[in-house]
This record gives structure tokens, C-alpha cells and sequence, in this order.
């Protein structure tokens, strides 16, 4: 069944005035528990303003979202509780850290969520056992902190609300190689170890390429394409016209196979190329 | 509502207004706030209307976009005109009915007073929409370059203008952005009492302070790399000269202030029944 | 000839707490950086690549230690606008750089602080946006541009000071790929047909590998200095300094060390593909 799901979802910013956008055009995406998404698209493709609509921040001008069956506009209390059952952690999320302490901050969410002090302590804890922020670093001032742990704060207080579904928007953006692959594995852990539904926003495919479970893809406020991984890498030709780039890696066999290798297009990580040309140069040497 | 105001919009098409030297444009500005002020009837508030009507369509800004700038303060006009149709008695009655009476000073008076709050109101707007921000400090600067002899250094202000100018829209993005994101981890600023509204907005206000001092730090930096030392020898791309255009704008000014202040001699302090009369 | 010369530059921020002293950003650091180079200066996060940038043109003053411009030493104030005007400095918000409302008088701030006359001031802003591929957005307010867009501005508004060298403070770290693309145009075009000497600071292999030269930075000091196929022939020693190396190299290195007899410079995948190639081809 579905878990989360958009139903014809439409918006534009400026109704009735000269400079009308379409933000999003009839979007239908349909997302079981425990998938591990990826939505990308280049920017102003629509991606950032249809995950703003999953836990309710923005409303459609028409269509409609439902979380297990149930439209989050309903009433109040419907859209009060899609807030903390989406999670959604914004890009450059460092940039709204606010508290005295890093604590506090983490602890904002669950505050908001009327749970007791013993529960938010549990999940504050919790939270920042997930993003690696140890216990000593909870008294600190979230102003002291690097960049990346600054960033790790920041999710931490949209995972300690423990939403079912778990929205991150390019939550790589401006990390150095190291910070990218921090934050990457740390996602990847926390799906891992609690098997809930985590929705990532990105134009980086190399990012997405070893995680998803399935890629949307979106182009001018529609999406483009859906599937697996290999579905939708399957037509680089067609990703590269809407201005998204494949894994150098993949190019790589692209070029093989257009020189006549028979090799597989479906690479993406240096990992399966190994053992691709592993293969191919084994098979050369065997076939003289 | 923010997004309503338009004071401070610059409009860039190529018009003659367009053209003209900021500081004729300011000159004239001012001179017709005052005329605006001084008109004692309704002939000379009509020649300061057509006055500003041939300056719009001058400058081709479209008159939907130059009414836009009244819609802030619709809710003032409005006020304005109900009470002087509720105070001003004198004409004659137009509708009496329980407590209301309604008489023609007071419509007339009302309107006399919405149109010259709508012109005042319009023709500000209508400089900046005319003038580019810089434009406008480089007129500033230079008018006020005098003053620097007795210690004031407006180059500063103006300056300090140009930059608030540049980053309201910045800014005004960036609240929207922290606010939504705060509202996903459930910060609610709608709800709740006075006390409870302003604590609510700590969330916005810390980050938006921490995010202004940074983004401070680092224009400083650039604005350092770029040469910038507090106006000393600055010239500027658009120097301001005065062209045949300025002189004819000069000429306009002087027009502008010898009319009013004719049509008001001669047509006499403003009369609501002789207005009325006249209209009738 | 050297255009910028760092001679054992050791820098320190002070802390905002009285009394703590902070470890140096930059360690004695030594490089010098010749007319009309292309050079990409690679570093994780608080590897002191940044403070470079600011010591380039004075922003900040060595500690211990010379940086020379132009024969011009950076501590002295007297030189101060002439050195700005000879190394310009691009930094990573491209927001938080541009002072004026509209486009072209953005790109004039720089040339009007440097008293230039205004004939000269439009046809160097109109040149510079034309570089930078933004003239047709000459009218156009900031704030409506995309990122890469802002940041070319941001770029024109350097060159029209006409500097000799421009440095880049990880000028793509906040763009999308696009954006980027864009920005890495602009800047290979102030190299190749300007002549104009750049210093590009970034994070990004694909970036450094367009440059001539590479110099990798780690725990404030100068780690490796060299050409992009001489730095990349090093795979674990870029790795352990948490920098990524291009995939193409570590596909190389995974087959080399199954003894596959690959080249050890290879960095494009042209230039591997090509490779794969010849060496099926020929056996």
C-alpha cells in the first residue's frame, strides 16, 4: 500500500497576476514504507517545492496529498500531525540553528510536539547518537561548531521528532568530499537501522546512485521519469538533455560500449566498473 | 503585504524621465509635494493631476504597475475620506437618514484629500521607479556634498541606502525560508497569545541576526577587495550631467510653481460650494 | 614572473575569547604563483585554503613571514589599493558580494572606487559582462539571478578593475551543476584568452583537473604541488587527507593493481577509455 502519495498535484506562485509560475504541474508520485527515494531534477525543476508540500508547508492550488490514505489538508489536526510525521530537514539546514545550546536545539521539534521531558530527552539523545554528535557536544553552543557539525545538528532536530518519512533537501550542498560522504553514510545508516521511509533531494547522481531504492526525476514542474536506478540511468541521453549528468563512471562505459565492448551500461559506482573490466580484460585474455 | 510596497522599486525601461539627471528628478519631486500641499482648490490639485499624469505617460511605466503603489495604503485614504465626510458639513445635503448626513462639502472635501494623498503617494513612488538606486544616491550625494564642509559625510548614508536597498529582497527571502523551516519542526506563529507569539519568533530572529552579521562580515570583505574606501576619488559610470533635458526639466519645475500659485490667487482658497457649483 | 609570492607565511585568527590563542591557519607556507598560471589550490574544510585567498591581496596580514605582490609587500599600506587593484578575490556567496540594485552598476563599483573616468567605466563594464557571458543582464536586479549567474557577476565585477590576477574562494561550492559549469566557462576564459592569471580554490576534483597546476593543502600547510596527472598519480595520499580522487583514477589504480598495465596518468575518460582500448587492441 501506499504510504505517501500525490494526487494531480498543482501550484504556481502569483495566481492571478502577470507573473504566474507553475511550480508544480500535475505531479502523481506514490511512495511505499521503507523506500529509500531520491527525487532530482536541476534547480527551479520543481523538486523543492513539491517536497515542501509533503508535510503540508505549502497547499496545491489543485490535487492532493495523502499520507496513508488520508488527505493532510483534511482538518487541523491531520495537518498538525503531517508536520512531525514528514520530516523535513531544508537545505543549508545550519543556517536555522538558534538555541543556546545544541541540546535545546535538537530538542525543538519534540518541545513542539507536547511530549514529555523524559521522551524528549530520549529522542534528543537518540537523534544525535544517528548524526554522530557525541554527548559532550550537546552543552555546546551550535554557533562553536564546524560546518559539517553544524549540519549534523541540523538534521538531528528533524530526526529527533521520529517522523515516519524522512525528507532531506540536497543535504550535501557546499560539504567538502569528506562532509559529503559523513552525511551520506549517516543517512544510509539511520534507513538502515530503522527501516523508515527517507526521501533525498538531489542533483548530484553520484549521490544517488548507491543509495536509492527509486529515482523520481523531475523536469519543468512535471516528473520526467520514475523507476530504479538502472531505469532511469538507462536514458543518460535523455537525463543530459535536462540538464542532469550521469556518474563519470557510467560515461565511461558508455564510451566502452560505443566502441564496440560489450560491456554493461548499467555501472554506477567504481566498485561494478572493477568488476566489469575485470571481466572484460579476463575474457580477452582467455578468448586469444 | 511586504511584497505590496513599492517605494524603493526601480522600473528599468528607457524613457525621457528615464534620462533625466537624478537631481532634477529630486528637485522636482520635492517642488511637487509642496505645490501638492499648497494647492488651496480643486483647479490647482486638477493642473498638479495632469501635471503628473503627463509625467507618467512620459515614462512609459505601465498605470497598472504605478496604481499597484497605492494598494498599501488604500486602508489610509479610505479613513481619511469617511472622516472628513463624517466632520465637514457645509453645501448642501445629499443623503439624511437616521444619524448619517452626508453633504456635498463633505464628499467634495473627501475627495479633494484622497486625491492629494493618492498624487503625493504616486509621484514618490514614481522617482524611485524612474531613478535607480544608485542613481538616486549619486543625486543625493551630490546635492548633499556641501555638507560635508560642516562635518557631515553623507556619502555614508547614501551608501548605507544603496546596501539596505540590495538586501531587502535578500532578507525578505531568507525569513521565508527560516520560518518555513521552523514550521516543519512544528514552530506555530500564528496561534497563541501576544507573549506567546513574540517568544515564537526567537527562532526567526536568532538565526536572521547570526545569518545578517555574517553575510555583513563577508560584503565587507568584498566590497574591501574591490577597492572601496569610503567614497575618496570615486567617480561613477553614469556621471551626472545636465543635458537640454534637465534645463527643460528645470523650466517644468518653474512652470509647475507659477501655475499653482497663479490658479491658487485666482481661484480662490477652496470652496466647497463654489466647487460644487462649478462642477454642477 | 612572479605575480604573487607567499615567502614561509604563518598566519592565526584571534579568538573572540580573551586570552585563548588559536592554532595557525597557515603554517609556513611557501608558493609562489607566476604570471599568467592556471592554478587550483585543493583542501578539505579548514585546511587554511581560504585564508590564502585573504592573505593574496592583503585582506589579511602574515603573521610571521612576506606575501609579495607585484614587488609590492602586503604589509604595506601604502600599496593597499594598488594591490587590490592587481589581485581581485571572488569569494563563495555570490549574495554577499554584489552591492548595487542593478546588474551593471554592480560590475562599475569596483573601476568608480579606483577614480576611473566614466567613458572608460562603461566600455570596461560592458567588456565584462560580455566575458562572463551576462551582458544581456546588464539591467537586471541581482536578486532575481540564479546562483551561477550572480556569481558571474560577481566575476565581472573583479575583471573590470582589469586585475593581473584573480583569485576564486570556492566560487561553485554553492551552485548546482549548471551553475557551475557556467562559472568553470567564465573562469577558463579568463586564463586562456584574457591571459589573466587565476587562482582557483575548490573541493571539486573534476574542477582542479582543468588547471596546469595543483597545489593540495592540508593541516595549514602546503602538502603536494605539482601538475593535475602528477598530484592524481598519488591516489592514497589525496585519500588519506579526506579528498576524493577523480573516478577515473581510482578505476585505474583497482585494474593497475590487478597488474593490468593501464597508463599512470590518466584523468580524463577519453583518456582512459582510449587506453582500455589500445591495450584489448592489443593483445
Amino acid at each position: 500500500m501506499s504510504h505517501l502519495e500525490t494526487k494531480n498535484l498543482t501550484f504556481t506562485y502569483g495566481e492571478g497576476t502577470p507573473f504566474k509560475i507553475t511550480a508544480l504541474d500535475n505531479v502523481n508520485i506514490d511512495i511505499s514504507k521503507g523506500e529509500f527515494v531520491a527525487i532530482i531534477g536541476h534547480t527551479g525543476s520543481g523538486k523543492s517545492t513539491l517536497v515542501q508540500h509533503l508535510n503540508g508547508l505549502l497547499k496545491s492550488s489543485s490535487g492532493e496529498v495523502l499520507l496513508d490514505g488520508k488527505n493532510i489538508h483534511a482538518n487541523k489536526q491531520t495537518l498538525f500531525d503531517a508536520r512531525f510525521r514528514v520530516g523535513l530537514c531544508f537545505q543549508y539546514p545550519e543556517y536555522q540553528l538558534f538555541e543556546e545550546t545544541v541540546y535545546k536545539d535538537i530538542a525543538f521539534g519534540p518541545a513542539n510536539m507536547g511530549l514529555s521531558k523524559g521522551e524528549i530527552d530520549e529522542r534528543v539523545r537518540n537523534a544525535a547518537k544517528y548524526v554522530g554528535i557525541p554527548d559532550e557536544m550537546l552543552s555546546k553552543s551550535p554557533f562553536d561548531l564546524s560546518g559539517g557539525e553544524k549540519r549534523r545538528v541540523a538534521i538531528a532536530g528533524v530526526i529527533s521528532m521520529e517522523p515516519e518519512i524522512l525528507i532531506l533537501d540536497e543535504p550535501t550542498s557546499g560539504l567538502d568530499p569528506m562532509g559529503r560522504e559523513q552525511i551520506l553514510e549517516l543517512i544510509k545508516n539511520y534507513r538502515e537501522q530503522t527501516g523508515k521511509t527517507v526521501i533525498i533531494v538531489s542533483h548530484s547522481m553520484d549521490d544517488v546512485a548507491r543509495f536509492a531504492t527509486k529515482v523520481i526525476v523531475m523536469n519543468n514542474s512535471k516528473v520526467e521519469m520514475t523507476g530504479t536506478v538502472d531505469e532511469v540511468f538507462e536514458k543518460a541521453s535523455r537525463l543530459r538533455e535536462i540538464g542532469l549528468s550521469v556518474p563519470q563512471i557510467t560515461e565511461i562505459f558508455i564510451k566502452l560500449r560505443e566502441k564496440g565492448y560489450n560491456v554493461s551500461e548499467k555501472i554506477y559506482t567504481v566498485e561494478q566498473g572493477y568488476l566489469e573490466l575485470k571481466k572484460l580484460f579476463e575474457g580477452s585474455v582467455t578468448n586469444d | 503585504m511586504i511584497k505590496d510596497i513599492t517605494i524603493g522599486q526601480y522600473f528599468p525601461l528607457n524613457s525621457v524621465i528615464h534620462k533625466l539627471d537624478p537631481r532634477t528628478k529630486l528637485l522636482f519631486t520635492v517642488v511637487y509635494i509642496v505645490m501638492v500641499f499648497v494647492s488651496n482648490n480643486f483647479i490647482s490639485l486638477f493642473f498638479c493631476l495632469f501635471t503628473g499624469i503627463a509625467i507618467i505617460s512620459l515614462s512609459k511605466i505601465p498605470v497598472k504597475t504605478v496604481l499597484k503603489g497605492l494598494k498599501p495604503i488604500l486602508m489610509i485614504i479610505t479613513i481619511t475620506s469617511v472622516l472628513q465626510i463624517a466632520y465637514v458639513k457645509t453645501g448642501i445635503t445629499l443623503v439624511e437618514f437616521w444619524k448619517i448626513h452626508i453633504t456635498s462639502g463633505g464628499v467634495l472635501t473627501a475627495v479633494f484629500m484622497a486625491l492629494r494623498i493618492s498624487l503625493l503617494i504616486v509621484m514618490s513612488t514614481m522617482l524611485t521607479y524612474t531613478t535607480s538606486p544608485t542613481s538616486l544616491t549619486n543625486g543625493l550625494d551630490r546635492v548633499f556634498a556641501p555638507f560635508k564642509k560642516i562635518g557631515l559625510d553623507f556619502h555614508t548614508v547614501t551608501m548605507i541606502m544603496t546596501i539596505a536597498l540590495r538586501f531587502i529582497p535578500t532578507l525578505i527571502e531568507e525569513v521565508d525560508k527560516i520560518m518555513s523551516a521552523q514550521k516543519s519542526r512544528g514552530a506555530n506563529f500564528e496561534q497563541g497569545s501576544l507573549m506567546k507569539r513574540a517568544k515564537a519568533l526567537i527562532p526567526l530572529f536568532i538565526p536572521l541576526l547570526f545569518n545578517s552579521i555574517r553575510r555583513a562580515y563577508e560584503l565587507a570583505n568584498a566590497m574591501t577587495c574591490r577597492c572601496y574606501n569610503g567614497g575618496k576619488g570615486k567617480t561613477t559610470m553614469n556621471a551626472l550631467k545636465f543635458t537640454k533635458r534637465d534645463y527643460f526639466g528645470v523650466l517644468s519645475v518653474a512652470v509647475v510653481i507659477g501655475a499653482v500659485i497663479t490658479l491658487n490667487i485666482f481661484c480662490g482658497e477652496y470652496n466647497a460650494e463654489f466647487t460644487f457649483n462649478l462642477a454642477v | 614572473m612572479s605575480i604573487i609570492e607567499f615567502q614561509n607565511v604563518t598566519f592565526r585568527y584571534e579568538s573572540d575569547d580573551e586570552g585563548v590563542v588559536l592554532a595557525p591557519a597557515v603554517k609556513d607556507f611557501s608558493l609562489t604563483i607566476n604570471e599568467g598560471e592556471f592554478i587550483a589550490i585543493l583542501g578539505h574544510n579548514g585546511s587554511g585554503k581560504s585564508t590564502i585567498a585573504k592573505l593574496s591581496n592583503g585582506l589579511l596580514i602574515p603573521e610571521i613571514g612576506d606575501v609579495i605582490v607585484n614587488g609590492m609587500n602586503t604589509k604595506n599600506e601604502d600599496d593597499d589599493i594598488n594591490i587590490k587593484q592587481t589581485v581581485g578575490v571572488v569569494f563563495q556567496n555570490p549574495d554577499n558580494q554584489i552591492v548595487a540594485t542593478i546588474v551593471e552598476e554592480d560590475v562599475a563599483f569596483g573601476p568608480e572606487n579606483l577614480g576611473i573616468e566614466p567613458t572608460e567605466i562603461r566600455r570596461r563594464v560592458d567588456e565584462s559582462l560580455k566575458i562572463v557571458g551576462m551582458y544581456n543582464y546588464r539591467n537586471h536586479e541581482p536578486h532575481k539571478l540564479s546562483g551561477g549567474q550572480k556569481q558571474r557577476v560577481a566575476i565581472a565585477g573583479i575583471i573590470a578593475m582589469e586585475p593581473r590576477c584573480i583569485i576564486l574562494d570556492e566560487p561553485t561550492a554553492m551552485l548546482d551543476p549548471e551553475g557551475r559549469r557556467d562559472v568553470m566557462k567564465a573562469i577558463k576564459r579568463l586564463n586562456r584568452e584574457l591571459g589573466i592569471t587565476v587562482v582557483f580554490i575548490t573541493h571539486y576534483m573534476e574542477e582542479a583537473v582543468e588547471a596546469d597546476r595543483i597545489v593540495v593543502m592540508d593541516d595549514s600547510r602546503l602538502l603536494m604541488d605539482g601538475t593535475p596527472k602528477q598530484v592524481f598519480a598519488n591516489p592514497q595520499k589525496i585519500r588519506s587527507i579526506g579528498l576524493d580522487v577523480p573516478q577515473t583514477c581510482q578505476l585505474a589504480e583497482l585494474l593497475k593493481n590487478d597488474g593490468i598495465n593501464l597508463k599512470n596518468d590518466l584523468l580524463s575518460i577519453d583518456e582512459l577509455v582510449e587506453n582500455i582500448d589500445d591495450i584489448l587492441k592489443g593483445q
